[in-house]
């Protein structure tokens, strides 16, 4: 059970919460919701990628946190590659969030509504 | 054993995104998008990256949260006319 | 209304698309190597994890231990501490391996990686131009424990920001978190007042001064190691303050342009605008 859950736990959550943001995005007509499923999208593909670099017995990259980094000559942190490239993405995530969140602002306020299929209407 | 609190922890933030999915208020989507945010916080540092841990526990569950409050603030009245 | 796909259908096709999504997921990943299979030592950040420490591990390899009270936090791998030596190469000296990437091994990514943030918040604050309020509606004003309370936080805030991404390279944290935190401080600033409006002018020579500095080191860089944003100050020993050469100066300057833009963005969308031009 705890082979299995070690595994597979990660894997499980990143992939639903993709598919749920992924659910969100296809379904729903609220701009703002939209955003919200862009945004487990994102949390999901982080959570992705940091796991794959990781396994169970794993320590934190950091010299001063743990004894032993280094055991029989063989690296047994976690890969600090993944880390640093989910780091710098999501301070990118705010950044393109709040565009998003500022242009559903200003359709908001030239068409006065979020609703997808009614801004659809109005530019017919 | 950390694993089983790690487990916890994934069904909750999977129950979190349900509820960000189904919910009918903006609002209350909007703050289970911030409980997920928290729980991939916790997550991350069960996988041994504190660094990743502390960055999204501060920028995705504080200042997005906030960010999205603020701007649905702005669309008020948007809010309530399209509920779905 | 017309043409309106049924609602059933939607969802219908949205779920078969994410059964896709998981089937492929699952099947690439029962290929994939699990549990002690998964190594760090097949990878390429091996290479640059074990240059720090070859020498170090090579003496501890023989059996020295530290004190002797002194217990294995994991009796499952064989115990060998870390003996911190003066480092050799330039790129080394980071206690935090991950810093060291992000900083040193990958700097003109995190370059590339600022100017992306500059042209979001660009955006932002082009998009919500407007001239601001005069008079504003009648709301409740918050209370002066609010107003006094949020303003001794932002001193502790500020000052727990700095500490982060000065100590970005021998504690977890550095320069995005610290300015992400300082910015949390800012909008609790908000939250205290009505009307409160930070210094503009302050705001965006931080931001502008803070990216000229970050050139200009890497500048310093290219003219003194022939290599943009290479490191060009001694890297000492690893532990100490004053060690792994200029990760601490390029962390204080990214931190301080995160924190100012991040205010900027929190500024530029809780003020309430009306509309000059349209």
């Amino acid at each position: 059970m705890q082979e299995f859950l070690q595994n597979w736990i990660y894997l499980i959550a990143s992939v639903s919460l993709i598919g749920v943001g992924l659910y969100i995005v296809l379904t729903k007509e609220n701009i703002f919701k939209i955003i919200v499923g862009l945004n487990i999208i994102e949390s999901g593909t982080n959570l992705f990628m940091v796991a794959i670099g990781w396994h169970p017995n794993a320590v934190m990259p950091i010299y001063t946190a743990t004894d032993h980094l280094v055991a029989n000559g063989k690296v047994i942190a976690a890969d600090p590659l993944p880390q640093s490239l989910v780091l710098t993405a999501i301070v990118i995530g705010l950044g393109t969030t709040a565009l998003a969140l500022t242009i559903g602002i200003k359709i908001f306020e030239k068409y006065g509504t979020l609703d997808v299929r009614k801004i659809k209407e109005a530019e017919e | 054993m950390i694993i089983y609190v790690a487990t916890v922890v994934v069904i909750a933030i999977i129950i979190s995104s349900l509820i960000a999915v189904f919910s009918k208020k903006l609002l209350s989507s909007i703050i289970a998008m911030g409980l997920v945010s928290l729980g991939v916080s916790g997550l991350f540092f069960f996988l041994q990256a504190p660094d990743v841990a502390i960055t999204e526990a501060a920028i995705g569950a504080g200042l997005s949260t906030a960010i999205f409050v603020i701007a649905l603030k702005r669309v008020k009245k948007g809010e309530t006319k399209d509920e779905e | 209304m017309k043409n309106e796909t049924p609602e059933l259908f939607k969802k219908i096709f949205a779920l078969s698309v994410i059964a896709v999504l998981i089937v492929g997921f699952f099947l690439a990943f029962t290929e994939m190597p699990k549990g002690w299979g998964v190594n760090v030592n097949g990878r390429v950040s091996r290479l640059y994890v074990l240059k720090n420490v070859r020498t170090a591990t090579k003496s501890l390899d023989s059996g020295k231990f530290f004190a002797k009270g002194v217990k294995p936090l994991r009796t499952d791998v064989a115990y060998t501490p870390i003996e911190f030596k003066k480092t050799a190469n330039l790129e080394d000296g980071a206690a935090n391996v991950v810093t060291s990437i992000v900083v040193d091994y990958r700097g003109f990514d995190t370059l590339g990686e600022v100017t992306v943030l500059f042209l979001a918040v660009s955006g932002v604050m082009m998009l919500l131009f407007g001239k601001r309020k005069k008079e504003r509606k009648k709301k409740t004003e918050p209370s002066l424990i609010m107003y006094v309370g949020t303003r001794i936080a932002f001193s502790v805030i500020l000052l727990f920001g700095i500490y982060i991404f000065v100590h970005g390279h021998l504690t977890p944290g550095g320069g995005f978190p610290g300015g992400a935190v300082i910015a949390s401080g800012i909008l609790g600033l908000f939250l205290g007042r009505r009307g409160y409006s930070p210094n503009h002018m302050g705001l965006k020579a931080f931001e502008s001064l803070s990216g000229i500095a970050f050139v200009i080191i890497g500048l310093i860089g290219f003219f003194s190691v022939h290599s943009f944003l290479a490191n060009f100050l001694p890297t000492g020993i690893i532990g100490d303050l004053y060690s792994a050469g200029f990760i601490a100066l390029i962390y204080i300057a990214v931190g301080m342009k995160v924190g100012s833009e991040l205010a900027a963005v929190v500024d530029t969308m809780i003020t309430d605008t009306e509309e000059e031009w349209s």
